[in-house]
């Protein structure tokens, strides 16, 4: 489903990325752990293009991103965003925010739209929210619409990008349980995530990333069991 | 040969005035129109378009307004002896092409200072640029844009007085005349600083009721002050 190959990434004269070989495959979930500025968000931004990729290659769902002939939105539709400080749209209302993309970009009906986006509020708990503004919900509401605006556009594949970082310990969980619920439901999820009980629990495979290279990866069993590296290691050490 | 101020001496000031209101709104909403593609230009990932709207912002904004005014009205038709323009088309195109380029820097100040996270936000869904933009930056830079925008369109007004230059009876103008008729400089100016300050702070009192009804929701907390304008 995902499929990295020798993935580049520098940014003016710092190389952000050093080689990332890594395949993802469909309904699966992978969790990727490391220090800050080991590269993880910029690895993820890469697998919908938010960042542009230096060189190697990205295909997503069998599109090639790093051709330019492939059409960058077409795949973006298909790969659905949480990030770390939400990024609702403020001047519109729950209901429109999760409405949007499906009317503008998908070009469905109105109608539909909304059938989809109070279903979607009513998975993540927030029917009642419907027509309040993103700026009186609390951050934990605000991240549970930004995933149903995600889910709004049908994506195969779901990229967030440290989803509870910016979020009060006590409102976390809200926000995991949604996302444990949408991994059972089959979605094939990245998740670039510090809740190392999260990965733990939830994640089919565990990247470690240290520097802009994957140091280790596998099972959560064998990442935070068993690390065999003295980078994962220390890192584990620190934040178990 | 001079008489005192009297009321009949209000009719010409009023009517200055009413022209004054005129000119401004043709100016400014022309110019505001130019001034918003002149501005979505400036932010654009297009390198011509950045490059063309930046120079004629840059080029109108280092030149004084009354030089913009005198090359129109007297250069233009020089160089296209065919082109007859009135006093009101001379001033209008003046304050139009200044209007522009002030505009235009509120524009993309006001587009700037939309956080980053939104055009990512709008991106990540799969929005192209320009759907990105009226859906997403637009509708929030125009709230961000009201208080300069209102900044400079009082502006704008006050600057306008310098179309008398050319002889079109205009507010000030229209003082001046008056002013020499009556003699009574004292009178006629108080009365034409008092009409501006009536257009001038009606307008800002239009913009507060306008910042007051859409504020609530204007965006984020983390929303920054549009720099440089």
């Amino acid at each position: 489903m995902i499929t990295v190959e020798n993935l580049h990434k520098t940014f003016g004269n710092v190389e952000v990325l050093k080689g990332i070989d890594y395949e993802v495959a469909e309904q699966e979930v992978v969790c990727v752990i490391g220090p800050s500025g080991s590269g993880k968000s910029t690895f993820l931004r890469c697998l919908n293009a938010l960042e542009s990729i230096t060189s190697g290659s990205v295909v997503i769902n069998g599109h090639t991103l790093t051709d330019s002939k492939t059409n960058v939105n077409t795949v973006r539709r298909e790969v659905g965003m949480v990030f770390q400080h939400f990024n609702l749209f403020p001047h519109l209302r729950v209901i429109d925010n999760v409405m949007l993309a499906p009317r503008k970009v998908a070009g469905i009906s109105k109608e539909d739209a909304r059938e989809k986006a109070e279903q979607l509020l009513a998975k993540v708990g927030l029917s009642e929210k419907r027509d309040a503004y993103p700026s009186s919900l609390s951050g934990g509401q605000q991240q549970r619409v930004a995933i149903a605006r995600a889910l709004a556009m049908d994506p195969r594949i779901m990229l967030f990008d440290e989803p509870t970082s910016a979020l009060d310990p006590e409102i976390v969980g809200e926000v995991l349980s949604v996302m444990k619920n949408l991994a059972r439901e089959g979605m094939t999820m990245v998740v670039v995530t510090h809740e190392m009980g999260f990965a733990r629990e939830v994640a089919d495979r565990v990247i470690f990333m240290d520097q802009g290279v994957i140091v280790e990866q596998g099972s959560p069993d064998d990442v935070f069991g068993n690390p065999q590296n003295s980078r994962t290691q220390g890192f584990l050490s620190k934040v178990l | 040969m001079f008489e005192a101020f009297g009321w009949n001496d209000l009719i010409p000031l009023l009517n200055g005035a009413l022209l004054t209101i005129e000119l401004c709104l043709t100016a400014g909403v022309i110019g505001s129109v130019i001034g918003v593609i002149l501005g979505v230009a400036r932010t654009s990932p297009r390198r011509v378009a950045k490059t063309i709207s930046s120079i004629y912002i840059n080029v109108i904004r280092g030149i004084p307004i009354l030089v913009i005014i005198f090359f129109i009205f007297f250069g233009l038709p020089m160089l296209f002896p065919d082109l007859e323009l009135s006093k009101f088309a001379s001033a209008v195109v003046a304050l139009t092409a200044f209007s522009a380029a002030y505009v235009g820097e509120v524009v993309r100040g006001s587009i700037e200072a939309v956080p980053a996270g939104q055009s990512e936000a709008a991106e990540a869904l799969g929005f192209g640029y320009f759907r990105k933009l009226r859906y997403i930056i637009l509708p929030q830079a125009t709230k961000i844009a009201v208080p300069p925008g209102i900044g400079f369109i009082i502006g704008l007004i006050k600057d306008s007085s310098l179309v008398a230059v050319i002889g079109y009876i205009e507010l000030t103008k229209a003082g001046s005349v008056v002013s020499n008729l009556t003699g009574d400089p004292i009178t006629t100016f108080l009365i034409v600083g008092a009409m501006y300050f009536v257009i001038c702070y009606g307008i800002s009192l239009i913009g507060r009721w306008y910042e007051k009804r859409t504020g609530i929701h204007i965006t984020s907390r983390r929303l920054r002050q549009p720099a440089g304008i």
